[in-house]
């Protein structure tokens, strides 16, 4: 979104607020003017500021933010106007705006579309009442920096929480492994080192994991990007697992990828042992082994495939059953 | 046939028929592990998932101290009182506190004792107490077996000795075991590992867990082990995980322990491929 446009579309806004203000010097009546903006799904707080009206004013047509914009096809009907508004220039953009006025209040709403997308806007004001002299409120100078004020912590919060974006959707794709994230042609993320950092955790337990519950293309994404053969890593990450073994992240991650070490430990650790004689930290990791033999079992039991019986054939013994 | 002897009779006849009616609706567990033991039970979140003879009667062994405890709380003695030993008391076998004739401990640790020690000496003054005699005690026990509709249990000996005509079922035993876990102090004394104890005399006596899963399990929250040459090796066992609860009993396992928690595993797997 350009910045310039925000502000002209700002200042569009007070243009049209303070279309009834009074001349400097005059008497006037206290207004307070609302406006807030949404643009790419984030709003802006809305800004609040008092003016001076002159008595009996009637809204006039909103003068052009900026000399590249125009006001044009003004309408009134009763107690509504509407107009459209074209800028060109650097930050071309066209758009409209209604207002309905009474007495007390009034309301509208600024659509304005430029190449980076639509900005909706809307204002609102009030009467306070209340004497005012124009002289002693806000001058229309000092309105604008007050714009530009108001712009530029907008622009800073907006850019801000888009670096926070980017770096949650880059942190988002290296901790999911979403390789497609990264390197996609939709991808939100604009850090060159993701990529590395992705790369890295791909020889890492919690990594390597999470790479094998994508699909395979992504897989295979990740095996080209990072230039990794993948089973060689699972074969070095089964060997840092066996020796971190039983801890927890150690020897779940044995029980999805590492078939042939869990059975060497299970022999190791588990096999032909009474169950109270075990050391208590390898009881989950030989718990699990109890639940493999005990589905072997079942599905010997319910005449199913011949390599379960297999298994169960090679598993016998190893706990008494 | 008067009518309040016929109005009962329709009352029983109507009962039956829900009961039955709640039978028939859930699907029979299946035996899925044949070698288990001789009987066996899981159930996950009350729901009976495997079984193998769950309403055959056997001897249910030290399981039995799940009735004991429950008669001793419902009898609303003083926590704090205490409980004489008698010289019957002093003599019983099995598991044993070392508890001797004379002594006497106060009605929670002889309850603790008995729960979590199986000790057969704790039981037996606890029994002697609350009933009068061995005799009184079983009867409650019975009666208590009874409102809970436990229809293949008859208790004979209040600790779980083998006796004639003393034995439960595994259906029966999970229905008991809910029972002593809806009691909040006998779900927190079920889950203890290791306490020690004191004689009204000052004599510390240490009681120890015989369930091998607590503090080995992941979600062990512990219930009751026993055996007895008729019985064999068999175990009542709550774990709990996730929010998830699976109860299950043994009676006569083989390797009981490394059963259960083959058994418990499989049965968190099977919850989470049903959620």
């Amino acid at each position: 979104m350009s910045w310039t446009a925000v502000r002209l579309a700002a200042a569009a806004l007070f243009a049209a607020a303070l279309a009834p203000q009074a001349r400097a010097g005059a008497k006037g009546v206290t207004w307070e003017t609302t406006f807030s903006i949404e643009m790419e799904g984030m709003a802006m707080p809305a800004q609040t500021q008092r003016i001076c009206v002159a008595e009996g004013s009637e809204p006039e047509p909103p003068a052009g933010p900026d000399d590249d914009c125009r006001v044009k096809d003004v309408k009134r009907s009763g107690s509504r106007m509407t107009w459209k508004v074209v800028c060109t220039g650097k930050d071309p953009m066209t758009g409209e705006g209604d207002m309905t006025y009474g007495a007390d209040a009034w309301k509208g709403n600024v659509t304005l579309r430029s190449e980076d997308g639509p900005m909706k806007m809307a204002m609102r004001g009030k009467k306070l009442g209340g004497r005012c002299d124009a002289a002693s409120m806000a001058t229309a100078a000092g309105r604008s920096k007050d714009i530009d004020r108001q712009v530029a912590d907008a622009q800073r919060q907006v850019q801000d929480a888009t670096a926070r974006a980017q770096v949650a959707s880059c942190d988002s794709a290296v901790q999911t492994m979403s390789i497609s994230q990264l390197t996609g042609k939709d991808s939100s993320c604009q850090d060159r080192s993701a990529l590395g950092r992705l790369c890295a955790r791909v020889e890492t337990r919690d990594g390597f994991s999470q790479l094998a519950s994508h699909e395979e293309g992504n897989r295979r994404a990740a095996a080209t990007s990072c230039k990794r053969d993948l089973q060689k890593v699972q074969r070095n990450l089964c060997g840092g697992a066996t020796a971190d073994a039983p801890e927890k992240d150690a020897v779940d991650f044995l029980g999805r990828f590492c078939k042939d070490e869990v059975q060497r430990l299970a022999k190791r650790e588990c096999a032909g042992r009474d169950f109270t004689g075990l050391d208590r930290e390898w009881v989950p990791f030989c718990s699990k082994y109890g639940r493999e033999l005990m589905a072997a079992e079942g599905a010997k039991k319910e005449g199913k495939d011949a390599a379960v019986n297999a298994g169960k054939k090679a598993l016998k013994g190893l706990f008494g059953f | 046939m008067s009518p309040a002897v016929l109005g009962a009779l329709l009352a029983a006849l109507v009962a039956a028929g829900e009961a039955g009616a709640d039978e028939r609706a859930a699907a029979p567990p299946v035996d899925r592990y044949p070698r288990a033991a001789a009987s066996y039970l899981v159930e996950v979140d009350g729901r009976p998932l495997w079984a193998r003879a769950p309403d055959a009667p056997r001897a249910p062994a030290s399981l039995t101290k799940l009735m004991t405890a429950l008669v001793v709380l419902e009898a609303k003695l003083d926590p704090d009182g205490w409980v004489e030993v008698s010289p019957a008391a002093a003599r019983a076998t099995g598991s044993r506190l070392g508890l001797r004739s004379g002594e006497a401990l106060r009605v929670r640790d002889a309850l603790l004792a008995t729960l979590v020690g199986s000790a057969n000496d704790a039981c037996l003054a606890l029994a002697e107490r609350v009933g009068g005699d061995v005799g009184g005690f079983v009867a409650r026990m019975n009666a208590r077996a009874a409102a809970l509709r436990l229809r293949a249990t008859r208790f004979a000996d209040p600790c779980g000795h083998d006796a004639p005509g003393h034995r439960s079922s595994a259906s029966d035993l999970a229905r008991l075991a809910r029972a002593v876990l809806a009691e909040p102090r006998l779900r927190g004394l079920v889950a203890v590992e290791r306490a020690v104890v004191t004689t009204r005399a000052g004599r510390d006596l240490e009681v120890r867990t015989g369930n091998m899963l607590l503090g080995r399990v992941e979600g062990a929250r512990g219930l009751k082990s026993g055996y007895t040459s008729k019985a064999g090796r068999c175990l009542a066992a709550l774990v709990e995980r996730d929010g998830v609860e699976v109860l299950l009993v043994l009676l006569d396992a083989k390797d009981r322990w490394w059963t259960a928690a083959g058994l418990v595993e499989a049965a968190f797997d099977e919850a989470r491929r049903g959620r």
